[in-house]
């Protein structure tokens, strides 16, 4: 008779690679009978002899909460292996554990495959295998790595030795007081049923009956044991009124306090130190009061970072765009002959000013990645969601709010989708409601473009400002609207698992750096370029015959002119009521970044000569790389500067900054955007004073209104029409007061 | 009567409506974080609790699970409507 090897474990503790390694490719794939659940078998030659080995599904236990349990349960008891490989992850051994003993408690040779000791050892655990073996009834206990296949032959010896002598581990869990008395005196009575004996060992079935576990107790009837039964009911009723608990719960409980021994014995962990000295920080930064105000400096520094580390940069990429690419291109294209072809405005007005004015952000989003992975990779995140459910909890928002919200810092798209992660419907709409309000990637180089422009050193208090009015709005709105058109039941209690904090791997950093920014490439590629030509087509073409011809048309009276001017008086109590600012915001629906790039095309036609280039190509790159290399030198400037800025921030105190480069640090027009914005916006608020203010009105409206079109339309596929619309009425209202507010209450107290 | 520990952990977490980390959890109770969090463990299985997922289910973005812009998020375990009502039922003798 073939002999059976099966493989039980947790999951995710690497049996599929064990099996795999185990079997190679002679392996069946089919459907446990009746279920959905996937069954593999395979063979494993050792000597002369076949043993089948089957992978049984993934448990944490042998309860009969799942059907994986059922699955693993009734195969050990019903169809008795000759041997149990119970697949242990090493790195968490307390948790599988619980599995190994109750698969000792059936009665079947046990092998302790402890595989993934390569992470355990990484992480500083120490197992002693003979300490194991003891404390698990003398069991084998085997150490692998099964995706290198290390420990497998020692494996494969462990496997013919408990095939040649079968033994099992003599180990019972111990249960005390008025349980363990019942217990007793159950297997007492069952150890006089010859019939039951053949397939049950006594102790693991009394235990199962005082769970109440029904697929035992059925069993059980079918076979007459109703006396057995009764038995068990009344033990239970003992047991309840002793203990005032469920003896279900009271086995687990002992369960687990036997594991904790055995664990105890076993295994060492010498980083004890490290964990008690992560929980001293998060004492701090996710204290009840404290962890908001860190959070919000912390963020802080990340926008002072963004904002200004990255401005060298952004000079430097807008000299390359703007400057290099625009001067060569032109010259290119005048080679060819099409220097005064429509071909020439599209290219450089439209492709290059469009495409090229979102381009220029790179360094920023670089930046803000290069921030937010070191606090990610660091561990702070999870410690920031923390503090920001606890909130969320407070304001009466849902639990898992929590999430679609922040990822909504990244995009408005997936937090829409991340909602579908919360049960209740009114608690999807209202989150996916306020999720919108989180101020998306795509925002940020409009923050940046008008933070360098009107605030100069202090544009990261902007970018921050924004943030965190959008935060604000979306927990005003939630807290009204939870207790108006969405009231449901409060907020359930929950705990959250914290990794501990360790030191960023610059690796992982720049991978999630690049990963990210590549999202933005694409979209700059894509969209925005399709947008850029679609704008140029409209700013060439004239709205009046009389106003000129095609790509001869002042901008203000083309099409695209015309049509926004329209809209603009909506926005004179807010300060931008120019066609300029209402038509990029008409554009910034479809993405948030086309705002950057319509003002850019705008702008573009206004303060771009026909340029051509004077000086040599060598020359031109040589002066590009010496920029490149004052860049360099900006940015450790403007790194190193937000020290002093931070200590800045204690009142009356106040240290010098570094500058390296007097001049160039205090020029005001970063790029040839931001000089045409300070001009447009003193023009639109109707004084120079007034501009700053103007714009940050611009930002808010930008941070609150409709969001771009591939959110709005997530919106309506998971929520419908109505409620879309009742979304982009309300963002456009809100956003609306918002920035005349702002305008109105700025002028007052600044002007 | 003394309380399992178990049952000890269920109360505390139900008795904590702003949240609380495992850490905590795990000090306050005298436990290790790995024994906290098997005991969780357990609870959810019992559905009890609930445990979130941090990754959110994007299924409808064409960028799918590989978005770029999505922040990996803490495991949170959550108290279900289930466990207001876990107090087992008191039988008296003569039932």
């Amino acid at each position: 008779m073939t002999k059976t090897i099966a493989l039980a474990g947790n999951p995710n503790v690497g049996k599929s690679t064990l099996f795999n390694a185990l079997t190679g490719s002679r392996q069946h794939v089919g459907n446990w009978p009746g279920k959905t659940v996937e069954k593999k078998e395979g063979r494993l030659q050792l000597g002369d002899e076949e043993v089948l080995v089957v992978d049984l599904p993934g448990t944490y236990s042998l309860t009969a909460y799942s059907i994986e349990e059922i699955i693993t349960r009734d195969f050990i008891v019903n169809e008795k292996p000759t041997a149990v490989i119970a697949v242990v992850n090493a790195a968490n051994l307390d948790r599988n554990l619980y599995l190994v003993t109750q698969l000792i408690e059936l009665g079947m040779p046990v092998i302790v495959a402890l595989n993934m000791t390569d992470i355990s050892k990484r992480r500083g655990l120490h197992i002693s295998l003979m300490g194991l073996s003891e404390r698990l009834g003398g069991i084998p206990v085997v150490e692998t790595v099964g995706n290198r296949s290390e420990g497998l032959e020692d494996l494969v010896q462990a496997i013919a030795l408990v095939l040649k002598y079968p033994h099992t581990g003599n180990i019972q869990t111990t249960y005390s007081g008025i349980l363990g008395e019942e217990i007793q005196n159950l297997k007492s009575e069952i150890e006089l049923r010859e019939d039951l004996l053949e397939t049950y060992r006594p102790g693991w079935l009394a235990t199962k009956m005082l769970e109440g576990d029904q697929g035992v107790i059925s069993a059980l009837e079918s076979r007459g044991a109703e006396d057995l039964l009764e038995s068990a009911r009344d033990a239970r009723i003992r047991i309840e009124e002793g203990t005032g608990e469920d003896p279900e719960i009271l086995i687990a409980d002992q369960r687990y306090q036997f594991v904790d021994r055995i664990v105890e014995s076993a295994l060492e962990r010498p980083r004890e130190t490290i964990i008690t000295r992560s929980e001293k920080v998060d004492e701090i930064v996710t204290h009840r009061f404290w962890g908001l105000p860190i959070f919000f400096l912390l963020m802080w520094l990340v926008f002072q970072f963004t904002s200004n580390v990255s401005g060298p940069f952004l000079d430097w990429v807008d000299i390359f765009i703007n400057g290099f690419i625009y001067r060569w291109t032109g010259w290119g294209l005048e080679y060819i002959g099409l220097g005064d072809h429509w071909v020439d405005s599209l290219i450089m007005d439209g492709v290059i000013a469009g495409v090229g004015g979102v381009l220029v952000f790179v360094p920023v989003l670089l930046f803000l990645y290069l921030a937010l992975g070191v606090l990610e990779d660091s561990g702070y995140m999870a410690r920031a969601a923390f503090v920001m459910d606890r909130v969320m909890r407070w304001m009466g928002l849902h639990g898992k709010s929590f999430l679609p919200m922040i990822v909504g810092f990244g995009c408005t798209v997936p937090a829409v989708y991340a909602t579908r992660t919360l049960e209740n419907e009114k608690d999807r709409k209202l989150t996916a409601f306020l999720a919108t309000f989180m101020s998306c990637g795509a925002r940020l180089p409009i923050y940046v473009v008008f933070g360098a422009a009107f605030f100069g050193a202090a544009s990261g208090s902007l970018v921050f400002a924004m943030y965190f009015l959008g935060i604000v709005v979306a927990l005003i709105t939630g807290y009204v609207m939870k207790n108006t058109i969405y009231r449901s039941s409060p907020p359930a209690p929950f705990v959250m698992e914290l990794p501990p904090y360790r030191i960023p791997h610059p690796k992982d950093i720049w991978t999630q750096m690049w990963e990210r920014t590549q999202g933005f490439l694409v979209k700059s590629g894509t969209v925005i370029l399709g947008v850029s030509v679609a704008l140029w087509l409209l700013m060439a073409i004239p709205a009046h015959p009389d106003k000129g011809l095609f790509n001869e048309v002042q901008a203000g009276d083309s099409l695209f002119g015309r049509v926004s001017g329209l809209i603009a008086p909506i926005f004179k109590p807010a300060g931008f009521g120019s066609w300029q600012s209402t038509g990029s915001l008409v554009t910034g629906i479809l993405a948030k970044e086309v705002i950057v790039s319509t003002m850019s095309q705008i702008y573009a036609g206004e303060s771009h000569p026909p340029e051509v280039s004077v000086v040599p190509f060598g020359e031109d790159l040589a002066s590009v790389s010496v920029d490149f290399g004052r860049a360099v030198l900006l940015t450790a400037q403007e790194a190193l500067n937000i020290i002093p800025r931070t200590i800045n921030l204690i009142p009356f105190v106040n240290i010098g900054e570094l500058d390296f480069f007097p001049a160039e640090s205090r020029k005001v027009d970063t790029t040839r955007l931001e000089g045409s914005l300070i001009n447009a916006y003193a023009a639109t608020a109707g004084s120079s004073a007034g501009g700053p203010i103007a714009a940050v009105a611009f930002n808010v409206f930008v941070l609150l209104y409709i969001p771009c079109v591939s959110a709005v339309s997530a919106m309506r596929q998971e929520f419908g029409q109505r409620w879309m619309w009742a979304q982009i009425t309300y963002t456009l209202v809100i956003a609306w007061a918002a920035a005349v507010l702002v305008f109105q209450v700025g002028q007052i107290l600044f002007l | 009567m003394a309380k399992s520990k178990l049952r000890l952990l269920l109360e505390y977490v139900e008795e904590s409506p702003g949240g609380i980390s495992l850490q905590e959890l795990a000090r306050d109770l005298g436990l290790s974080i790995s024994q906290a969090e098997n005991m969780l463990e357990y609870w959810v299985r019992k559905g009890h609790l609930q445990a979130v997922s941090p990754a959110p289910d994007c299924a409808g973005c064409a960028s799918g699970s590989k978005c770029s812009l999505l922040i990996d998020f803490p495991s949170t375990y959550q108290v279900t409507e289930k466990a207001k009502l876990h107090i087992p039922e008191k039988r008296l003798p003569c039932q």
